[in-house]
């Protein structure tokens, strides 16, 4: 079943579901690459396009997802060499990580299991939890930044850091001038995207968020329009694009704005196209965060984060905001 | 033959078909003429020619629609999409249903609505209506505006901070547009905002509540406040608007208590206290700053501040007594009255 087909899109604008901080070191390590193919008088003007049933359309779609990335050119293989170079700071990094599994599991390891308990109702009226918050570098360093200028496809500019009101500040400039290169049709984005993982890359779902009826922010915006992505990619390749989308609105000032978003009003996007098929955000499928910018208004924009986290209101009753449509059994969706 | 369909659809997505002529007409009307009539005014002339390039004409004139800024008017886009001939692209067996029909017009299509969204275009039912008097009613191309018909009223108003209604579609003065941002940004609904209107087309915007005066009442002889400058959009507007605060006199709101499930009753009083006083918290005292006054100014330089700052003194006597620091003035961050 071709779940994703979209044959209705113009270019992957949104490659924000798939930024990560690695490829862009991996785009350099490329360029090397193509100046040592130079050098050997082997110029290659186009790559050959492989020929695929489904023809060479670069549209990510279910049935030619490049790679886990969804960008064309991404190639994660690198040199042993460059393996072992790596190694002592990998096995540091994983085993840090390990251990403070394995004290968490100890620590937890009581009678007690707060998901149970909340499973069953333990979880009250105006409950809140706060899972991110952004005092830290270190805390900060899990969120990875992105805007379109990191893979010269445009002119916007974007930072994140640490305030002295131990906040964070996501803060750039957006510009929606094209590249005059003749791919890049769109322009004008900036990101930030949780890459909270456990050890050896195992990835951690946003399971423990399940009997919570809204995602909760504190954050103090500057009047634009954000866009809060929950990232669901799984193990097959058509769902590598999954996310969760509503937009964020902010009122600006100098308040701060508590934001509630209930999960039941997240729409099902595909590298942020809006599907025709629409389900509820599951939360156990959800391995990450993103906060998006992509208003089409060229300037200046800073969001001020406090903290990221859920709360429960057991008023709030609604499963799933939007009806959900289908479509006669012989026309081009069907294929 | 599925790839020969799919594969001519994505090489029009990623070759440009124009024409030379239809570019040279666009380009050569004078920067200063280039509006909507002259726009229409080329649409209406390749439809008189019937000329069959409509693909072509179509991609040549969305490159120069930002150009003669009708970006954002529903009424070209359906003057643009009304070129498609009626009817004949309408498919009518079960295999052109299934298939792309008439790939190379119905991209055009795509594109042509792809941009309207992008550039936050409502769709109405018109448009839908002429999508499928060309393509069909359940074309690719008909889709796509089935889908924009569908979800974009459905977000149009998912911002409860901002009318946008206010906003689109209406040439508003400086002085509107900061009283638009400064009723978005005041967060206490007894927030008054007001307009002062000076000569020479100068004005002043204040969002002031009864409890920020009271606020600076309570302030004591040379205490210090701030006025600063900080930017806020309305939609594209970007708007320049200043803050009358000051230091926090309460620590940081603790914003969550650990609730336990037997209730501790020992201290009953002073919890009692303690729930009186943070009830009484003011949403004007934010955590690292108390905010007393919102404003915006037709200029924004330390002069205009300080007649904005005599303007309040009328209605917060205290405002005297107090040593007031205006930092708008970019380099020159400390200048004391």
């Amino acid at each position: 079943m071709l779940r994703n087909l979209r044959l209705l899109r113009v270019k992957p604008s949104t490659s924000v579901a798939f930024y990560s901080k690695e490829n862009a070191d991996i785009n350099i390590r490329d360029e090397k690459k193509n100046e040592l193919k130079d050098f050997n008088n082997k110029v290659q003007v186009m790559e050959k396009k492989k020929v695929g049933i489904f023809g060479t359309s670069n549209v990510p779609m279910n049935t030619n997802f490049p790679n886990p990335k969804g960008v064309p050119g991404y190639d994660p293989e690198f040199s042993v060499k460059e393996l072992l170079a790596e190694l002592p700071n990998t096995t540091k990094k994983q085993s840090k990580l390990l251990g403070g599994e394995m004290r968490d599991l100890i620590k937890s390891a009581g009678v007690e299991k707060v998901e149970l308990l909340e499973d069953i109702g333990f979880l009250r009226h105006n409950e809140a939890r706060v899972e991110y918050k952004f005092d830290t570098k270190e805390k900060l360093d899990l969120w990875h930044l992105g805007c379109d200028s990191d893979w010269k496809e445009g002119f916007s500019k974007c930072s994140f850091v640490n305030t002295q009101n131990k906040t964070g500040l996501f803060s750039g400039s957006i510009s929606t001038q094209i590249v005059k290169d003749g791919r890049v049709e769109r322009a004008g984005w900036a990101s930030i995207k949780l890459e909270d993982r456990k050890s050896f890359n195992r990835k951690k779902f946003l399971t423990k968020w399940r009997n919570f009826s809204h995602l909760f922010l504190k954050i103090r915006g500057d009047g634009r329009s954000y866009k809060i992505m929950l990232h669901s990619p799984l193990s097959m390749d058509f769902t590598w694009g999954d996310s969760f989308s509503y937009p964020l609105h902010t009122h600006g000032g100098p308040y701060w704005q508590y934001e509630k978003i209930p999960f039941s009003k997240f729409f099902h996007t595909v590298a942020g196209r809006i599907q025709d098929r629409q389900y509820r955000v599951n939360l156990e499928d959800c391995s990450s965060i993103g906060i998006v910018l992509m208003d089409r208004i060229d300037g200046d924009f800073s969001l001020e984060i406090d903290y990221i986290g859920v709360y429960n209101d057991t008023t709030h009753i609604e499963d799933f905001a939007y009806e959900t449509y289908t479509l006669p059994v012989f026309n081009t969706h069907g294929f | 033959m599925i790839s020969n369909f799919v594969r001519s659809f994505s090489r029009s997505l990623t070759t440009r078909n124009e024409l030379v002529h239809v570019q040279k007409h666009f380009e050569g009307v004078e920067p200063e003429k280039r509006d909507r009539e002259s726009f229409l005014a080329a649409v209406a002339q390749f439809k008189e020619k019937r000329g069959r390039t409509h693909v072509e004409f179509i991609n040549t004139a969305l490159k120069y629609m930002k150009d003669y800024g009708v970006h954002k008017d529903l009424e070209t886009y359906k003057t643009l999409l009304d070129i498609f001939p009626k009817g004949k692209m309408i498919p009518q067996t079960a295999f052109q249903k299934i298939f792309l029909h008439y790939p190379m017009q119905q991209n055009c299509c795509v594109k042509v609505l792809d941009e309207m969204e992008w550039h936050g275009v409502q769709p109405d039912k018109e448009i839908h209506d002429i999508v499928v008097n060309a393509f069909g009613e359940w074309n690719f191309a008909t889709k796509k505006v089935k889908r924009m018909l569908y979800w974009m009223p459905k977000l149009k108003h998912s911002n409860k901070y901002l009318d946008r209604r206010h906003v689109e579609g209406k040439s508003l003065s400086p002085s509107e547009l900061a009283g638009i941002a400064l009723k978005m940004m005041s967060r206490d609904p007894a927030a008054a905002i007001s307009l002062l209107k000076l000569p020479e087309d100068a004005w002043m915007v204040t969002s002031q509540s009864l409890s920020q005066q009271k606020l600076i009442e309570d302030l004591k002889t040379g205490d210090e406040i701030f006025v600063d400058r900080s930017t806020v959009y309305v939609q594209d507007n970007k708007i320049d608007y200043i803050i009358l605060s000051g230091p926090p006199k309460l620590p940081p709101l603790e914003e969550f208590k650990k609730e336990e499930m037997d209730e501790n009753y020992e201290n009953w009083f002073e919890d009692w206290k303690k729930r009186r006083t943070e009830a009484r918290r003011s949403i004007h005292e934010q955590d690292f700053e108390i905010i007393y006054a919102l404003g915006a100014l037709y200029k924004n330089d330390n002069t205009t501040a300080f007649r904005w700052i005599e303007n309040l003194q009328k209605t917060n006597k205290n405002l005297e007594t107090l040593r007031i620091r205006l930092r708008l003035d970019g380099n020159s961050k400390f200048n004391a009255i």
